[in-house]
């Protein structure tokens, strides 16, 4: 137990009103320096099993502290080996926690993801049936599968537009990942003024309306995993 | 919530444990230097990610209701 595993990262001074334990039972507590803390618990050196207990014990930290300050969530099985490298950390990365701190202040993170069912692709059956040996049907094929590919992107970054139009204005920032998969146009991920949750919510319901044919996943609020870093955008 | 030892999660629950999955593993901070991920870690984000998607995509069965809704 020489170690300590790192939760979040939070400003100084504060109260810290975690009645969680940390992973392995140990109280959380912590490791003031620079003007930050970080959450910590004391910790074996070993990275600890990636399973769902040791998961959701990690996010039922992060959750609780978020739940009273703002907080820089830390990634899975982050483990420093002693008090002095956790400090060497914070000191090292002041101005940058200092800022994303500013920046999640006050704002949580919701989590959309969008599924379409990819249309029909119409202009294919023009392109198909074109003579030569097989090497060449082959070289066809496959430039009809990149055409096939590029419009469908066309078609599914057209739908995208549409649909971020009302969260530019319900959230701060986003960060969005496109086409996964074929099926999953999109995952974004908005930092959303706390007050401003549910009028974000009411967004997304809106948007299931006028979009149908689509299927939505909202999750959140989550601690602002996506926007750790110090600069916006 | 568990039956014969093994951890039984609704479907939202898993939606959840994988969207934290994503989130604990992908992003956040990164403390360069000490951490280190086993090849069966490894496996594991490539495995949960999968079932991530899958799970989204399989979505549509249950409607409208996200999780965390």
């Amino acid at each position: 137990m020489d170690g300590y595993y790192l939760y979040g990262i939070v400003g100084f001074p504060p109260p810290l009103p975690c009645r969680i334990r940390g992973l392995g039972g140990d109280p959380v507590s912590l490791v003031p320096h620079a003007g930050l803390a970080a959450v910590v618990s004391r910790s074996g050196l070993t990275p600890w099993p990636l399973d769902a207990e040791h998961l959701t014990r990690h996010e039922a930290v992060v959750e609780e502290v978020m739940a009273c300050r703002p907080v820089l969530p830390v990634r899975f099985n982050s483990l420093l080996r002693d008090e002095g490298t956790v400090r060497m950390l914070l000191g090292e990365r002041a101005p940058a926690f200092r800022s994303a701190l500013e920046r999640v202040s006050g704002r949580v993170e919701m989590g959309l993801r969008v599924l379409w069912q990819p249309p029909e692709d119409a202009e294919a059956a023009g392109e198909e049936e074109i003579g030569g040996g097989p090497g060449t049907g082959y070289l066809y094929r496959r430039l009809g599968e990149e055409r096939r590919q590029v419009r469908l992107r066309r078609a599914g970054e057209r739908l995208i537009q549409a649909l971020q139009a009302p969260f530019r204005s319900l959230a701060v920032e986003s960060r969005l990942r496109r086409f996964m998969t074929e099926r999953l146009l999109l995952s974004g991920a908005y930092l959303v003024e706390r007050e401003r949750v549910d009028a974000f919510r009411e967004g997304v319901a809106r948007a299931r309306a006028g979009f149908p044919g689509l299927s939505f996943l909202l999750t959140g609020p989550w601690p602002p995993y996506h926007f750790v870093d110090g600069a916006p955008r | 919530m568990k039956d014969n030892g093994r951890p039984t999660l609704s479907r939202e629950r898993q939606v959840t444990l994988l969207e934290t999955l994503d989130r604990l593993l992908n992003r956040g901070v990164v403390v360069a230097g000490d951490v280190t991920l086993s090849v069966a870690d490894v496996e594991l984000i490539y495995v949960g990610l999968r079932l991530l998607i899958s799970s989204v995509e399989t979505a549509r069965q249950w409607g409208v209701r996200g999780a965390g809704e």
